[in-house]
């Protein structure tokens, strides 16, 4: 897998630039992040399929897990689907230590890097998702839904990295505090059916956690 | 059986997979595999029983994961878990001849610098399983690592707390490398230092894939080679594995060719796989180990630098005649360190001197700060630089790789302490041609220590390529004719003893006019007596030039490829925005964020202008500026930071000057900054340092992923008033509130601000904090109020 070109609508939006473009130097600072990200980043990512499992309250498992997917949150968003596909992305430990070194000699360099990295790795998962379902020519598709949406809860992490392999596949582990190493990762659940989907609002007006969130406080997003 | 001999000379059969044994026998995904030694005993032991049965030698208890952190959910102690496991792999063994390895995974937590979990803990991990099994045990294996220095503690662990034999496989992929980046060449040389007795590789991948893997490392290193592929590849949507037992079998006979005589299987492989190779595999009957490894190397994880020709040893983590340096050892502060070690690395460095001695610091806690901290951002192997035994040996535990100690000389008290230390680690050193007499006028009798210490080192095991002798730069103004007794003493060094060489250059020149002149003419001379590393400063152009030319000269710089790459585009390089320098003034190459010109301008005004006034009448308005038109929404943080570190450029030039004017630096009051445990995201931190630092605060930095006792230590140290405690996570605003608590248990005197992404005002104050600062700009609004 190759990082591709970088959307910098979305990078600009990560250096919290709201409306407004940044100046020339800055331009040429995320041109010049891009280009080496791309040059130096190859992302890596693993993926299982399960049978969706419904358990007499209702909550939802992955088929041959021990895992249980609570909340409300996702069980909705997999509603009517038969499969589920787990997915974990990373932009492996190469980009956090191209931030943690550039750091040292340039920070703004580092800030930007940082938000090229974040716009890139939901780029990757695209296509990642995009290479699986041409593996799946009968099932569609939900969008990706990731622990910490709504109220599907972050303490799953550890558990979801566990039955994906993921710190054997592709290095990703977890801390205590539930936070994934390498810090560019993401992990999330697509539902899978064979009859088609109903179309769901997505994004900050149709989340739960839209007056308390605090991405939203700082003007950002969850990704939802 | 004695493992350690009989691998030697013969082939030995590992078992195969045992989690996915388990997930065929109905374990489910996500369960806890050690949990079954409780659970269900009967099937582990049969298990391993089928595994005998089908040939293994050893069979690898099921206690893969059963460590402090991976077990922590669990009802059963690390103690009890593993000793069950050993009780259910010897009742398999019973009535064969197999035997019973400890089976050792990796923690699961990433180590430090990439990840948050200390290397002193992890050891600490290791040792627990390591006690808990050793008497029953009859080997350590240590397994599907792929960070090296996870596996270093857990080595070091295993042979300071036991005599049992170890083995070590690491987990690559396709490219030759773990996830964290680990070579093969690296892990051989790390792993063979260390006094492993056989290493290899499992897990990832098919043995087809594996085959290249091994061919690789067999060229790196003596010791037997253990290889236990995976059955092909999982197919993520069925879970299975791919190949057959016949398809195995005829890969690990090319694998077996390749020199590897120590086999198993990894996941999705199963006793018929063990069978098939235990009856159709031997080893041919002039099968030997190879010879050990006269080439010298050293190396980090990621970089494994072969001295076959010569390496520069950039000698400018070093304090010595550098106020500025001293100044920044007493403040602790290492980001000056890592500067310095960067710079270097750009200008060509192979090798980095680290010598942080200085009186009145605690020489061994800076050492390991600076190792640890060196390595989170560079790839070059360094050279331990230390008169202090204790200082050198608490340094190479926690380097990561093989390094070289400098020094050891030819004293016997010198040889006795320093080779067993060096030899432990499994580093290189260097010898210095010096004895309790000193240092010897002629070349012969440099020479006659010289083979002393190889001599020596030699005896007590090590290998003659890992010596590197130093024959000792003299002044040339004070000792005119020793110049000549030097290189003559490099030559034979170099031609009759054949080691490599080291001679710290810069010496040469002390107390003569155009240093640089004299440097560079006698690193030349030099490198044709057969110096192979010297010692210089690489910062400068002539001096790594000089180097590259010699190779080049030499005929080692094949097509002058290094050179070309080193020059062949210098007329391209872009020309940096200097066309405005004149016309600039401070305050503008502040506002518009220009590095190189703000520095420039600086030096210029220090000329004639008191530091005290470039600081507050130019820099400190120029960000005042810059600071309101961010709160104003008119520009963005990233030119914030432009300005703050054009600022910060500016500062670096008044620091030197002060330093080099005897002058203590000035500053406006101490803060604490911290990025609290548990989190590692200190982009934010480190942008509201440069910004403190800006406006002369002294800041004092204790990382990420800190301890709430480790922020309480430095408040109390340094006697603070303001600390600045960040967090980006959901998941650790719980550690920011217990750090403000215990700040508060204990009494201190001194204001907590807060900030980061995921913080309100309002959390703020619920978790204890006196100030919510909302951005860097704010956290030096709040400096402000409290320091004035």
């Amino acid at each position: 897998m190759k990082l591709e070109p970088v959307n910098k609508n979305e990078v600009i939006r990560y250096l919290r630039y709201g409306n407004h473009t940044p100046d020339e130097i800055i331009m040429n600072m995320i041109d010049e992040c891009e280009q080496i990200l791309l040059r130096k980043i190859t992302p890596a990512f693993t993926y299982k399929i399960f049978d969706k499992e419904i358990l007499s309250d209702k909550t939802i498992k992955p088929g041959g897990t021990n895992i249980i997917l609570s909340g409300n949150d996702i069980r909705e968003h997999l509603d009517k689907c038969e499969k589920l596909l787990m997915i974990c992305v990373t932009l492996t430990h190469e980009t956090d230590r191209l931030i943690k070194i550039t750091q040292v000699t340039d920070k703004t360099k580092a800030l930007i890097l940082d938000a090229v990295a974040n716009a890139a790795i939901e780029q990757v998962c695209d296509k990642v998702c995009e290479e699986i379902y041409q593996k799946l020519p009968d099932y569609f598709q939900t969008s990706r839904f990731s622990p910490g949406y709504g109220d599907f809860p972050l303490t799953i992490q550890k558990n979801f990295l566990n039955i994906l392999d993921a710190q054997k596949r592709i290095g990703v582990t977890i801390n205590n505090e539930n936070i994934m190493n390498p810090m560019k990762t993401v992990t999330a659940i697509v539902g899978l059916s064979k009859h088609q989907l109903p179309q769901k609002k997505r994004g900050c007006c149709c989340c739960k956690n839209n007056q308390t969130c605090e991405y939203r406080k700082a003007g950002n997003t969850c990704g939802y | 059986m004695d493992i350690k001999s009989y691998i030697k000379n013969h082939m030995l059969f590992l078992d195969g997979g045992m989690g996915t044994q388990l997930q065929e026998n109905g374990l489910e995904l996500g369960g806890i595999p050690e949990m079954l030694n409780f659970t269900n005993p009967e099937l582990i032991t049969s298990i391993h029983r089928r595994y005998i049965d089908a040939g293994s030698d050893i069979v690898y208890t099921n206690s893969f994961g059963a460590n402090r952190f991976k077990m922590s959910h669990t009802d059963k102690s690390v103690s009890e878990i593993i000793k069950a496991a050993i009780k259910n792999a010897k009742k398999a063994t019973e009535g064969t001849n197999a035997l019973v390895a400890l089976d050792i995974g990796p923690i699961g937590q990433l180590l430090e610098p990439t990840g948050s979990l200390k290397f002193e803990e992890a050891y600490d991990i290791f040792k627990e399983q390591i006690i808990a099994g050793r008497d029953d045990a009859d080997l350590i294996v240590f397994e599907t690592m792929t960070d090296l220095y996870e596996l270093k503690a857990g080595v070091l662990a295993a042979k300071e707390n036991s005599d049992l034999p170890v083995f070590c496989t690491m987990t690559f992929e396709e490219n030759m490398r773990t996830f964290t980046g680990c070579c093969i060449p690296s892990m051989a040389m790390t792993l063979e230092g260390l006094g492993v007795d056989a290493i290899g590789i499992n897990c990832s991948l098919g043995p087809r894939e594996l085959l290249p893997l091994v061919e690789e490392l067999r060229k790196h290193t003596s010791l037997p080679l253990i290889v236990k592929p995976n059955a092909g590849l999982p197919d993520p949507v069925t879970n299975k594995y791919e190949i057959t037992p016949e398809d195995f079998l005829s890969y690990m006979k090319q694998i077996v060719n390749a020199g590897a005589s120590i086999l198993g299987g990894c996941c999705g492989t199963t006793p018929a796989f063990i069978k098939i190779m235990k009856d159709n595999l031997t080893l041919s009957s002039d099968f030997t180990l190879p010879e050990k490894t006269e080439i010298s190397a050293v190396c980090t994880p990621v970089k494994a630098t072969f001295i076959t020709e010569p390496r520069i040893i950039g000698e400018r983590i070093n304090p010595t005649g550098k106020k500025r340096f001293k100044e920044a050892l007493m403040a602790h502060d290492i980001d000056y360190i890592l500067s310095q070690a960067l710079e270097q690395t750009g200008a060509g460095a192979d090798i980095l001197d680290v010598n942080v001695g200085l009186p009145n610091i605690d020489e061994k806690e800076m050492m390991i700060s600076a190792v640890k901290a060196i390595q989170s951002i560079t790839d070059v192997p360094l050279q331990i630089d230390s008169t202090i035994p204790e200082v050198i040996e608490s340094a190479l535990r926690v380097y990561n790789g093989k390094a070289i100690v400098n020094s050891v000389n030819g004293e016997d008290s010198s040889l006795e302490t320093i080779i067993p230390i060096v030899k432990k680690y499994g580093a290189a050193v260097v010898g210095l041609t010096l004895d309790k007499n000193g240092i010897p006028k002629k070349a012969d009798d440099r020479f006659k220590i010289a083979k002393k210490i190889i001599d020596y080192a030699v005896n007590a095991g090590m290998n003659k390529s890992d010596i590197y002798i130093d024959c000792l730069t003299l002044t040339a103004s004070a000792e005119q004719e020793a110049v000549m007794e030097t290189l003559k003493a490099v030559k034979r060094v170099r031609e009759e003893l054949g080691v490599n060489t080291v001679l710290g250059v810069s010496n040469i020149s002390f107390g003569l006019p155009d240093r640089e002149l004299i440097n560079h003419t006698f690193l030349t001379m030099a490198l044709s007596y057969g110096l192979t590393l010297p010692i210089i400063n690489p910062n400068i152009a002539s001096m790594t030039g000089a180097v590259r030319a010699f190779k080049l000269l030499s005929n080692i710089d094949k097509n002058s490829a290094e050179y070309i790459s080193a020059y062949g585009n210098k007329q391209n390089e872009p020309v940096k925005s200097t066309n405005a320098t004149s016309t600039l003034t401070l305050e503008e190459a502040i506002e518009k964020g220009l590095k190189n010109e703000a520095s420039k301008i600086t030096a210029e005004l220090l000329q004639n202008t008191d530091p005290m006034t470039i600081i507050n009448e130019m820099i400190i308005p120029a960000l005042d500026k810059a600071g309101k038109s961010f709160e104003a929404g008119t520009t963005f943080l990233p030119q914030l930071i432009l300005s703050a570190e054009s600022s910060q450029a500016s500062f670096e030039q008044i620091k030197k000057a002060m330093a080099s004017n005897g002058e203590k630096s000035i500053s406006k009051g101490k803060i604490v900054l911290a990025t609290v445990k548990g989190d590692v995201h200190d982009i934010g931190k480190n942008i509201v340092k440069v910004l403190l630092e800006n406006y002369g605060y002294t800041v004092i930095d204790l990382g990420k992923d800190v301890e709430y006792q480790a922020v309480v230590d430095a408040v109390i140290k340094h006697d603070v008033k303001l600390v600045g405690l960040s967090a980006l996570m959901t998941t650790t605003l719980v550690s920011m509130e217990n750090t403000i608590k215990l700040i508060r248990e204990n009494g201190l005197d001194c204001k907590v601000m807060v900030g980061g992404a995921v913080l309100t005002p309002d959390y703020a104050m619920q978790i204890g904090a006196d100030f919510y600062a909302k951005d860097a700009k704010e956290s030096v609004d709040i400096a402000k109020k409290v320091l004035g």
